[in-house]
């Protein structure tokens, strides 16, 4: 089984806390790096060259959005995937897949994952 | 290259060999057209006889002087000299009295301008009762320098008796002061002329108004009843709907018509002394102009105050959107944040608990659950504070996710398809929500419908439920809050709610162009 490095980009620490706990637990991901900000996400992005990078929606300076499409530019075969601590209903029109917050789990990264991999 | 004096219209210039004029083509014209105006202005009074045994009734050049010097400065002196000059009468009057007048009349000019020019350095005093206040004043002190020059100058040739010498100064300097109070503040509120300033409407009113003003006071004057009060209507008239620039021209025209009919023996002034009929012609104008112009001034004063007023309230409002902004980012970045990081936490323990002793896992799932409904209602109290939703989303997402969470059905009638300016987008997305939250709390309506329509310059927004009705706008009520929330954006609203006939709100919310 191949295993999914992953990017954990969050402005907040509490949530990247939390988060890392959850990505570690999660079988077949590894947590390669993690940024607090759109500018580092895409340098990270850059040097690490994540599966998968799973970006804070709002954050300062650069968006989640800005981050994530620039991401995508540079790196074509990484999976962008947008988190939102608003429901997801509000960002229905974005091109990225999109993961509530409150759903963040084991079960529901590798859903997602695995809905993104076939999708490719 | 042309020279600080010259654009000042004139200057003096130090040569090194004394003081030289600088005259422009524009204060040369200027000069000559207060010449011509001052000496007309004297000859229309002699030509239409509106003066008394020795004084005018109203002696209107001192009024041009004044509101020349007062407007394009004291440079144009030589040229109310001038017309003075030219405007004496020497065949009835000695040379000796004519140049006493002269002085007084130019030293009358020179006083009145100094203290209006002041004034005018703090902008119109016609718009505060208390410019009018200095500005009367101005006028009164100026003209009385000329009703003691001018009268003792005559009695000195012996013109006039030292017995009617306190008679003649009285008529002297009323006539001073009625030509000053008809021309000073009539060409301080027309200064500069203004282009367009009336709409086709208010320009109509405007005819309507001066054409009533001038038959009331023809009406009387064609009589001997003491009937000039009935033009008071009209000049209040004016001064309330025209302000300064209406009151003036309103006290012109009746002052016109009424010294018109005084001079040629009808109206009510006209008695068989002629000193009578001056004295109270003088008085009814004095007494009309100066309460035109308070009257005005009040109007201008209150004006002012409610769009200050307004304007306070427009900078409250900003100031509580900016907190409520603030409060929304904390509460994102901070409570939500740690709740959230709970919750994931939650969810893995209750995970991790699923092979051991079941009452752990369901502990952990109640506890998450708990925690997603307060998530929930922290997410709608942020969204109340700010909608930031609305930012990414725009104003017809928005509604539509909210009109998706209602508890009662929602039709929506209308969207924009269109994004406008942050601040009126925000104004509506509240009479949204409020609208709403209004109808689940209070009207037990089956159905609201929604319908927000983008106008030239203008969001419509309307909520409408088929509820009970009924619903008023109580201080502190949401709706109250909704109106001054609408009215601080320079907008309308407006709730009809009979009783039983469901509730319909409205609000026209202009847009930043």
């Amino acid at each position: 089984m191949t295993i999914v490095r992953v990017l954990l980009v969050d402005d907040s620490d509490v949530f990247l806390e939390a988060a890392v706990s959850v990505v570690t637990k999660t079988d077949g991901f590894e947590l390669v790096g993690t940024a607090t900000s759109g500018e580092e996400a895409v340098a990270l992005a850059a040097t690490l060259g994540p599966d998968l990078v799973l970006m804070d929606h709002r954050m300062p300076g650069l968006s989640g959005l800005d981050a994530a499409l620039r991401i995508r530019e540079e790196n074509p075969n990484t999976v962008v995937t947008i988190v939102s601590a608003d429901s997801g209903s509000q960002l229905r029109d974005v091109d990225f897949p999109v993961l509530s917050k409150k759903e963040f789990n084991p079960t529901r990264l590798l859903e997602l994952w695995r809905e993104a991999a076939t999708g490719r | 290259m042309t020279s600080v004096a010259e654009a000042e219209g004139v200057g003096a210039v130090d040569r090194g060999r004394g003081v030289r004029i600088v005259l422009s083509g524009r204060y040369v014209f200027r000069l000559a057209v207060l010449v011509g105006l001052y000496y007309g202005s004297a000859r229309l009074g002699y030509a239409l006889e509106f003066s008394g045994p020795v004084a005018a009734i109203v002696w209107l050049p001192v009024g041009v002087a004044v509101a020349g010097l007062s407007l394009y400065g004291l440079e144009l002196l030589p040229g109310a000299l001038v017309g003075d000059l030219l405007a004496n009468q020497y065949t009835t009057v000695p040379l000796g009295a004519a140049i006493g007048q002269t002085i007084g009349n130019m030293l009358e000019v020179v006083v009145a301008a100094l203290l209006i020019r002041r004034l005018l350095l703090r902008g119109s005093p016609l718009r505060s009762i208390r410019g009018v206040g200095q500005l009367l004043g101005a006028l009164a002190l100026g003209t009385l320098i000329s009703a003691v020059v001018g009268p003792l100058s005559l009695a000195l040739a012996g013109v006039v008796s030292t017995d009617s010498l306190v008679k003649v100064a009285r008529t002297w300097w009323l006539g001073d002061l009625c030509g000053a109070l008809l021309l000073v503040p009539l060409a301080i509120a027309w200064h500069p002329f203004p282009g367009r300033f009336l709409s086709r409407r208010a320009a109509l009113e405007g005819a309507v108004l001066i054409a009533i003003a001038a038959s009331l006071a023809e009406l009387a004057v064609h009589t001997h009843d003491p009937l000039t009060y009935l033009t008071f209507p009209a000049l209040i008239w004016a001064a309330v709907r025209f302000g300064e620039r209406g009151a003036t021209l309103v006290v012109a025209v009746i002052a016109s018509i009424v010294i018109w009919g005084t001079t040629h023996y009808e109206g009510p002034f006209a008695f068989r002394s002629i000193t009578h009929s001056v004295l109270s012609t003088q008085l009814f104008i004095a007494v009309a102009a100066v309460s035109s112009l308070c009257l005005a001034a009040l109007v201008a004063e209150r004006e002012a105050f409610a769009g200050r007023l307004g304007e306070t309230r427009a900078q409250l409002f900003r100031a509580a959107e900016t907190e409520r902004n603030r409060i929304e980012r904390d509460l994102h970045d901070g409570a939500q944040q740690h709740l959230l990081a709970l919750a994931v936490r939650m969810n893995l323990s209750a995970e991790r608990a699923d092979g051991s002793d079941g009452w752990y896992s369901a502990a952990f799932s109640d506890a998450e659950r708990d925690l997603h409904v307060a998530l929930d209602e922290l997410r709608d109290l942020t969204h109340g504070m700010h909608p930031s939703v609305l930012t990414e989303l725009g104003l017809a997402d928005t509604v539509r996710t909210i009109a998706a969470r209602s508890s009662i059905p929602v039709t929506i009638l209308e969207l924009p398809t269109s994004r406008r300016d942050e601040r009126s987008e925000a104004t509506a997305y509240f009479v949204v929500m409020e609208g709403i939250a209004n109808a689940m709390r209070h009207s037990r309506a089956g159905a609201i419908s929604i319908r927000v329509k983008n106008g030239s310059n203008v969001l419509r927004v309307e909520v409408a439920d088929d509820g009970i009705g009924g619903a008023v706008e109580q201080a502190g009520s949401g709706l109250a809050g909704l109106r001054a929330r609408v009215e601080a954006a320079g907008g309308t609203f407006s709730v009809s709610s009979a009783a039983g006939a469901g509730t319909r709100i409205s609000a026209v919310i202009p847009t930043a162009a």
